[in-house]
């Protein structure tokens, strides 16, 4: 068998297991949603958080249409070697957009639930950014990528959101103050 | 071609673009200076209602996931080795924005947000300037692609055709918007 047949059954089979999991989760959340909506149970985003996370959704498709040209013009210069790397350019991607999109809902009250009743819910986002980083230091570390950018996307990702979340923090301790003050 | 000549290609691109867009910016700023000191309503920038507004972002989150899969499949396909791709990535990377872009409009044509309220009536011309503006691409794409300018042309006959698309998306959206108004009112609600 060929190099090549042997990385299109690797391929083939990767997306077979990855659908594997993907779609019980899929079918699991439209049941769900169904069932919400028999109960008639409201929905879990308010109307103001879905507008919140709808434009947080439009600025993350600016953010990567803006990344996307520059990388290009970049690679067109031919300066960086390593603008040539396809997986590169989609986890720096992925990265960029998550973060905007996560920042901006986090901003905006967005992120986590209204009926999620924790105040600190949105940390929940460095629980997902730092197994995120991990899996693209392994990228890195093992070589498949050019360079070590990714990693730096996803470490600047983190102090991202440890900004955003401190800021957040900080207005929400403002406006108590000044709530207490009146 | 040394990556030298390459940077200094780049900075000629760029500067032919600024000396194509500077004007023509100036020339917007003080038609719209002129106007304000007549006291004539701004009909160029388009108004949307909270309709319009609400289906312009979901039409960006969509072309947001579609930019994303389409990454995504390049990605898988670029690694499965079963595409040997003749296109460069500046080629791929400006195909992936204009499917975007294609998805966002197209999206907005279809659900009636695209034109302002206030801009309803210059439908007609914007629909000739889309088949106008894709037909010169599409014809300097072909031009560019008989001499052997692959990618390029290649380019520009992807945004010729998509500005096609957009022109017949317009052109159905009108049509069906007029079947509905003359369609008579049952009194159920429907029209």
């Amino acid at each position: 068998m060929s190099d090549g047949a042997i990385t299109t059954i690797t391929i083939l089979l990767f997306i077979f297991v990855l659908s594997a999991f993907i779609w019980p989760i899929a079918l699991g959340i439209h049941l769900e949603l169904e069932g919400r909506k028999k109960r008639g149970e409201p929905p879990a985003y308010d109307e103001r958080q879905k507008l919140a996370r709808l434009r947080a959704g439009s600025r993350a498709m600016y953010a990567l249409l803006f990344f996307l040209v520059l990388w290009a013009i970049i690679n067109q210069t031919g300066w960086f070697d390593w603008t040539a790397s396809i997986l590169d350019m989609v986890l720096c991607a992925l990265m960029l957009t998550w973060c905007v999109w996560a920042s901006d809902c986090i901003l905006h009250d967005g992120f986590s639930s209204w009926k999620d009743k924790r105040k600190d819910a949105d940390l929940m986002v460095i629980t997902f950014s730092l197994p995120m980083a991990q899996f693209v230091r392994a990228f890195c570390d093992s070589g498949i990528t050019a360079s070590w950018v990714p990693f730096i996307f996803a470490c600047a990702d983190f102090a991202a959101f440890c900004a955003v979340l401190f800021c957040k923090w900080r207005r929400e301790k403002h406006t108590e103050r000044e709530e207490e003050a009146l | 071609m040394s990556p030298s000549d390459k940077a200094l290609l780049t900075v000629l691109v760029v500067f032919a673009i600024l000396v194509w867009l500077l004007p023509m910016i100036a020339g917007i700023y003080m038609e719209e200076q002129e106007r304000k000191k007549r006291g004539e309503p701004d009909n160029s920038k388009a108004q949307y209602d909270e309709r319009q507004k609400l289906i312009r972002l979901e039409a960006g989150t969509h072309a947001f996931y579609t930019l994303i899969a389409y990454l995504l499949i390049w990605l898988v396909l670029e690694f499965a080795d079963v595409l040997h791709w003749e296109a460069r990535t500046v080629t791929l990377l400006a195909a992936g924005v204009m499917l975007a872009m294609l998805v966002w409009n197209g999206e907005c044509i279809l659900r009636g947000a695209m034109l302002g309220f206030n801009q309803q009536k210059n439908e007609a011309s914007q629909i000739t300037t889309y088949f106008a503006v894709g037909a010169c691409w599409t014809l300097i794409g072909c031009v560019n692609l008989a001499a052997m300018s692959g990618s390029l042309g290649t380019l520009q006959i992807l945004m010729g055709g998509s500005y096609l698309i957009m022109g017949v998306l317009m052109l159905y959206a009108r049509r069906k918007r007029r079947q509905a108004e003359c369609r008579p009112d049952t009194g159920d609600g429907e029209t």
